[in-house]
């Protein structure tokens, strides 16, 4: 098994970037369609324990702990293994996904570009914990084409839930309390 | 013994320094220029302590910046008036959404973010000390006429990093604690105390600042040596910050004044970037306000400029924190041995 280069690594990443962006959409979509505005808070509210799920919160450490990879990674054929190919401790992982990442960004995400360069094609945050990502099967032609559908989906929801929004019970609720909220002119000449 | 002897054993003894400033300064520009990747350690070690709440963002600059968009009181007052229905208005519908969350979703929501802030600063603790570590291997790596490498250096770090754990929240945890303490004994003292005896304790809360002062400028002086000792020499944390004591109480002035010369240093090459920046958007507040296309170019320039000074000084502060690291090194290497068992 040949390790990763940029390229499939890039579209790995592109998946996981569209995969977030997917999951947004959806949540963004709930709270657009709900009837009004309390229940549309208690939405926001609720997507925002989601968002600090600790679950979620270290998803990618128990993806890569537990399937050798997020699920970019798993599509694209790719996987994170030790140097000597055995499996990389949970500690190692932890640090790879956290400090590691942070590590590569660190100088305008020259640790990504590393990889390019590196005879082993290791990044930073590999380096850093002995990490390799090898390439299982070749599946750079699928990953491309599910990247551009996952964007694709995440752009339909968007758009369209920004147009039932200007059409909804919803928006009309915020326009009237905005409207009943700012002062108007004649108001404020009284008060002058 | 001969007159001759006696002669040579009653003239003054000139000891030599242990450093020359000067020389350790051309010592580590040599190694830090031609090592790039000390750098990004460097860099490391300022991400790790801005994550670590540390950001050396100084609380009363800001309340000078806010100072600027503060109205005067008469304007305040009547926005007040303008907006006071509307505000009262928005504070019932701020009211009346936050009820309709059931409560068990807020709590929930607490215990979150209380789990995501721990979670933060424990990667935080562990950033900070893995790249300390990480950069003094490099540095001595270097020193020794070697090459900076990421993974040797992390290698290294990973098995030091418990005592570097330690030395990062222990000594510095206890010291705070005991200076709440002692400025809550004081102060409740000073408030408490009837007539003379609360002038003397105000004598010893003085006292006690100045000891506090002192405290925590051993406490640092001994960390920069501990470190070392724990990445260098493997001693266990203990060990290493008594040893570092040792070596901060005799060779306190001469560290005192490194220590200065270092902070200087960093004051002018991030700071003059950053007066230069601040006074070309002042002069185009200023010039704006009489000349309104000459003040928006100003100040479009002045915003591109600051840009580029944000990247500039990440790759900047990388350097400074490398360089910073290997004088402390190179002074560590002169120092080496000759005063821990005193």
């Amino acid at each position: 098994m040949k390790n990763a280069d940029f390229k499939i690594r890039l579209v790995a990443c592109l998946i996981d970037c569209f995969i977030g962006l997917l999951f947004f959409a959806v949540l963004y979509w709930n709270i657009i369609n709900q009837p009004d505005l309390p229940s549309a808070f208690v939405n926001i509210i609720l997507v925002l324990t989601i968002l600090f799920n600790p679950v979620l919160v270290l998803y990618s450490v128990i993806m890569t702990h537990y399937f050798g990879g997020t699920l970019g990674k798993l599509v694209t054929g790719l996987q994170v293994v030790a140097e000597d190919h055995k499996k990389l401790s949970f500690q190692r992982i932890f640090f790879r996904q956290t400090i590691g990442y942070s590590f590569s960004w660190i100088f305008f995400g020259l640790g990504y570009y590393a990889i390019v360069k590196d005879p082993n094609k290791q990044a930073w945050h590999d380096k850093t914990v002995g990490s390799l990502v090898i390439q299982k099967d070749n599946l750079l032609f699928q990953g491309i084409i599910l990247s551009v559908l996952l964007l694709i989906a995440s752009t339909y929801i968007f758009i369209q839930a920004t147009q039932i929004f200007t059409q909804s019970p919803l928006n009309k609720e915020i326009q009237l309390l905005n409207s009943s909220l700012m002062p108007s002119p004649a108001n404020n000449k009284k008060l002058n | 013994m001969s007159s001759e002897e006696n002669k040579v054993e009653n003239k003054p003894v000139i000891e030599k320094p242990d450093w020359m400033i000067e020389e350790l300064y051309r010592k580590a520009w040599q190694i830090v220029k031609t090592n790039k990747m000390l750098w990004v350690f460097g860099a490391a070690i300022g991400a790790g302590t801005s994550f670590n709440f540390n950001s050396g963002f100084d609380k009363a600059d800001f309340e000078g910046f806010k100072k600027l968009f503060e109205g005067n009181p008469q304007q305040g007052q009547e926005l007040t008036r303008v907006l006071g229905a509307a505000t009262s208005k928005a504070d019932a519908v701020i009211s009346y959404l936050l009820s309709a969350v059931p409560q068990y979703v807020w709590i929930l929501l607490g215990l979150e973010f209380l789990f995501f802030l721990l979670f933060a600063i424990f990667v935080s603790l562990i950033y900070q000390s893995w790249a300390t570590g990480a950069l003094l291997e490099n540095v001595d790596r270097c020193i020794k006429g070697g090459k900076a490498a990421i993974s040797e250096a992390s290698e290294k770090a990973f098995t030091i990093l418990k005592p570097l754990l330690w030395l990062e929240i222990i000594p510095s945890l206890i010291l705070t604690l005991a200076s709440v303490i002692g400025l809550i004994i004081f102060a409740t003292g000073i408030v408490f105390a009837p007539g003379a005896l609360k002038a003397v304790f105000i004598l010893l809360t003085i006292g006690f600042v100045f000891f506090l002062i002192y405290a925590w400028i051993m406490l640092t002086a001994s960390l920069i040596w501990a470190t070392r000792q724990v990445v260098m020499e493997d001693k266990p944390a203990k060990e290493a910050l008594r040893s570092g004591y040792k070596i901060a109480k005799k060779k306190f002035w001469a560290i005192l004044l490194l220590g200065l010369v270092n902070n200087i240093l960093a004051v002018i090459v991030i700071g003059i970037p950053i007066v230069v920046l601040g006074g070309i958007a002042i002069g185009g507040v200023i010039a704006g306000l009489s000349l309104k296309a000459v003040g928006i170019a100003i100040f479009i320039i002045a915003g591109l400029l600051f840009f580029a000074l944000i990247i500039g000084l990440t790759v900047v502060d990388g350097i400074l924190n490398a360089f910073k690291t290997t004088v402390w090194s190179l002074a560590y290497g002169n120092i080496k041995g000759k005063y821990e068992k005193i």
